[in-house]
């Protein structure tokens, strides 16, 4: 199992918790496509890495991706999940406004992975991510989109809401709780 | 983003296969997500949502096969993108040598970002005059578009931006001129610049012995084996000492070439070649 997360404003919060509370034996690899500034290289990781306790990693462009490490998108590339179990990073046009784009991580999981992949999208403030989500439902994966009355900003969770029929609208605790069922 | 049905494996095979035997084009050696998605892309911007008809659009409409694929050609869209790259290459070129030429290359052009950055960078350092800068990509009509030296205005913040990041006092409007919608590019600057229509794998390099090679966010666009052998030509083209300068999210671990390589900014991910003896 593959897990893709989605998130832009109002999601770092959200993000922390869940990756405070999986444990370090958690057996998959999670991909993080998070709105970012582009300027800003250093710094994120760190943050995320604080209480984590699975290793927090910006990937370069054809590594390979393993179970047990969180991939977070580097600021200004867009990251494809590619065949092979590798990272495509590259420097188009932005999507929805961003670079990364939640939409393309998302779309590129859902082709290279198939139904192997949950989709889970957070808080947002524009659409990046509903038609990925979409992608990774049509593919036959799960997906789960954060309740939107928890969201600090709806418009990307309610965007996802509308074009696909999600598996799951949850609080941030109850996507812990599923992924830790996941695990077992 | 309207929502873009993905093409079928099967359907993307076709369109490779197409472009190599009607265009004698080669992708089948590049990286499968991104060049899918630029392929979905184009066939959205067209109208065409049917892989088929965008094959026979291919085999038989010139025109529009060229157009094609110069709009899948991955652009890197900011000029000073990564300003910090920009101020130590800066640094790098002020401490060349007084004496002789300064020879440079940019394989693989698909925008005009890089060059202009890179020509702006050589003026301040008054390394112009003696520089000779080669310019090289396999499609014509993107390196026409490259040499026209038009930027869209709609552009010119982002790259002001970087470009201030870089140099605070920095002022792109130095090297540009306005021309309706259009920002043009100097072209006393441009003119030094040599164009060429050169297929990097299959052609042999325009020069050799070249003091920097810029080399941004390409080998993106290749499978890990077509990276390794742009690694191998760019490593036999540079003189002894001479830079390597790839994109921030790159790497050169994996290939075969690596260790010719020393490190000499790891954040910004500037090599240096040296002779293995």
């Amino acid at each position: 199992m593959h897990i893709v997360i989605g998130g832009s404003a109002g999601s770092f919060q959200s993000i922390t918790q869940i990756l405070a509370a999986l444990p370090k034996t958690f057996p998959y690899p999670i991909f993080l496509c998070l709105h970012r500034l582009k300027h800003v290289r250093n710094g994120f990781v760190e943050a995320l890495s604080i209480k984590s306790k699975l290793p927090v990693l910006e990937p370069k462009d054809k590594q390979e991706f393993l179970p047990g490490n969180v991939y977070l998108a580097p600021a200004n590339y867009h990251m494809y999940l590619e065949f092979g179990n590798t990272f495509a990073l590259t420097t188009e046009e932005v999507v929805n406004h961003s670079r990364p784009s939640i939409d393309l991580t998302f779309m590129s999981a859902a082709y290279t992975l198939k139904n192997n992949v949950l989709g889970i999208l957070l808080s947002g403030a524009n659409k990046d991510g509903a038609l990925g989500l979409k992608a990774i439902k049509d593919a036959g994966g799960k997906v789960i989109v954060q309740s939107p009355e928890e969201c600090q900003v709806k418009t990307m969770t309610t965007a996802a809401i509308k074009v696909t029929s999600v598996d799951h609208i949850l609080y941030t605790q109850q996507i812990i709780d599923y992924l830790l069922r996941l695990k077992e | 983003m309207d929502y873009l049905a993905p093409i079928e494996m099967s359907q993307f095979r076709k369109i490779i296969a197409t472009l190599r035997d009607v265009r004698d084009v080669d992708l089948s050696d590049y990286a499968v997500s991104p060049l899918k998605h630029r392929f979905e892309r184009v066939m959205q911007l067209h109208g065409y949502f049917s892989a088929d008809k965008l094959v026979e659009k291919i085999m038989h409409d010139d025109v529009f096969a060229d157009i094609f694929l110069k709009e899948i050609a991955t652009p890197v869209t900011e000029m000073f993108r990564d300003p910090q790259m920009w101020a130590e290459l800066e640094n790098i070129l002020s401490r060349q040598d007084k004496e002789g030429n300064l020879k440079i290359w940019l394989p693989e052009v698909c925008g005009d970002e890089e060059l202009y950055s890179l020509m702006i960078l050589l003026q301040r350092t008054k390394l112009f005059q003696r520089s000779v800068v080669y310019a090289t990509c396999g499609n014509q009509r993107v390196l026409e578009n490259v040499q026209r030296g038009a930027v869209e205005i709609r552009k010119m913040e982002t790259n002001q931006a970087n470009f201030k990041r870089m140099d605070e006092n920095g002022d792109l409007s130095h090297y540009f001129s306005r021309v309706d919608k259009f920002d043009i590019f100097s072209d006393d600057l441009l003119s030094a610049v040599v164009f060429l229509q050169h297929d990097l794998f299959r052609k042999s390099p325009p020069d050799k012995g070249f003091d920097i090679i810029l080399f941004r966010n390409k080998m993106v666009n290749y499978s890990m084996r077509l990276k390794s052998l742009a690694v191998e030509i760019m490593n036999d083209s540079l003189a002894p000492g001479g830079f390597f300068i790839i994109g921030v999210g790159e790497t050169l671990e994996n290939c075969d070439k690596r260790k010719y390589f020393k490190l000499v900014s790891r954040t910004e991910n500037i090599f240096q070649k040296i002779s293995i003896v």
